[in-house]
């Protein structure tokens, strides 16, 4: 696949979905939500994710995969992983907006994992974009909330730094400081202040992991002022939180 | 290659699946643990989650050097040039090391030549590449030098400068992550004794 191919994919997969049941239901998210709107930061990845409302994959699972499979996506097996011949790899990622816990959806033609926090932070106002014109994809700040909150032992650190980065863009349009700030408020003190915690703990992956080093020298100084910048901004945002 | 699905309405297997909903919940247990041993600091935390982390070695160019003289030597007669940060900094201002690698941690000037230190005659360059000096233990020491040209700000103690307490906090945030076993004999042995102030000293103690 070449190079930038998989930053093109989500119009052309989006306008594959133009007139059916699936317009405008399926959200660009994960480290791929960087496709959705202007930024310099990368995804470090080549698969793409799509949030589904679980009561669609629950009430019309086996139209959903019929439909992905006339236009070309198989599934792989048992998964809500899907490709094409040449196109990258998309899986499906469940939300709710009545059950906030982790779980599995039901049984059924399609399964999707549902994370708790996703419904949380999809269901505040700004947190996507483009739902008018059928692309929906997470806003700035809906991206750096997602990327904060998501929980992964292994490549934690990988969303930290993308959400600082993202931040550091940002920490001057106070349109985004205020979505961002209202989407958090979904969450608990407790959450917020892990959410700053991991946040600092992933300055430790710039440390160790070679993919942030191999950028050069100069670069990787660069890249390090933007995740301090961001972290300082973050700390400046969640701070102007009464105190609980 | 995917299985094609057009017209499946096989149910799925929950196998994958059911794989996937264990390890986020594994991944949830271990977060609260985390969130727990964090809590466990209690107002430490609030005051330290709250200092941006300082990377030793993004601050400019890495490079260590193996010693074939003492310490002591080494930090004689780099006097002039070193700005000592990380365990060698904790080490002259509040008399204690954490990690377990004796190496000397410092910033030079980004235009001082290699070869100055070359000729100070302390040991041997090391070549090749570098990240793993810093995760493995070894049993001799090395001067970990980072070359940067926005040196970190620093002062004179004991005849020697080292970054500043305020910094160092920011430093060790950014090498050995939020715990409370340097935190607590950082807050004993430097803040108190320094009377660190930004960052530190006056860092907020208030809810988020």
């Amino acid at each position: 696949m070449n190079s930038g191919a998989e930053q093109k994919f989500p119009e052309h997969f989006f306008r594959g979905l133009d007139n059916t049941f699936l317009k405008g239901q399926l959200i660009l998210g994960g480290s791929s939500g960087l496709f959705g709107f202007e930024t310099a930061v990368s995804a470090w990845t080549e698969d793409l994710d799509f949030y589904v409302d679980e009561e669609l994959v629950v009430s019309r699972g086996a139209e959903i995969v019929r439909l992905l499979g006339q236009m070309g996506y198989g599934r792989f097996t048992n998964s809500p992983t899907f490709s094409a011949p040449g196109l990258p790899t998309f899986d499906l990622v469940g939300y709710s907006t009545t059950n906030t816990s982790d779980h599995l959806s039901l049984p059924g033609p399609l399964q999707v994992m549902v994370f708790g926090d996703l419904g949380l932070i999809l269901a505040r106002p700004g947190s996507v974009a483009g739902a008018a014109t059928g692309r929906t994809t997470l806003s700035p700040a809906g991206f750096v909330a997602v990327k904060l909150t998501t929980i992964r032992v292994e490549k934690g650190s990988k969303d930290k730094i993308q959400a600082l980065l993202v931040i550091a863009e940002r920490a001057g349009d106070s349109a985004f400081r205020e979505t961002l700030r209202d989407i958090l408020k979904a969450f608990d003190d407790d959450t917020r202040a892990d959410a700053l915690s991991d946040a600092q703990m992933a300055f430790l992956a710039l440390r160790d992991d070679p993919t942030f080093q191999n950028h050069g020298a100069a670069k990787y100084i660069a890249l390090v002022e933007q995740v301090e910048s961001g972290f300082q901004a973050l700390r400046d945002m969640l701070g102007e939180f009464p105190d609980a | 290659m995917p299985e094609h699905s057009e017209g499946s309405e096989k149910p799925l297997q929950s196998d994958p699946m059911q794989r996937l909903a264990r390890r986020i919940a594994r991944d949830r247990t271990i977060a609260r643990r985390r969130s727990l041993a964090r809590r466990a600091m209690g107002p430490l935390f609030w005051k330290y989650v709250q200092i941006v982390p300082s990377v030793f070695t993004a601050r400019g160019e890495f490079a260590a050097w193996e010693l074939n003289v003492p310490v002591a030597t080494v930090l004689d007669r780099l006097r002039d040039s070193a700005i000592l940060t990380l365990d060698s900094a904790s080490e002259l201002l509040g008399g204690f090391r954490f990690g377990s690698g004796r190496h000397i941690y410092a910033y030079f000037d980004a235009r001082l030549s290699r070869d100055a230190i070359d000729d100070s005659k302390i040991g041997r360059q090391v070549e090749g590449r570098l990240t793993p000096l810093l995760l493995t233990a070894r049993n001799e020491t090395l001067l970990l030098a980072v070359f940067s040209d926005k040196l970190p700000p620093n002062h004179s103690h004991a005849g020697h400068r080292t970054v500043t307490p305020d910094h160092l906090a920011r430093e060790f945030l950014g090498y050995y992550g939020l715990r409370i076993d340097w935190i607590a004999p950082f807050e004993k042995q430097i803040v108190s004794v320094f009377k660190a102030t930004s960052g530190v000293g006056q860092a907020s103690s208030s809810r988020l």
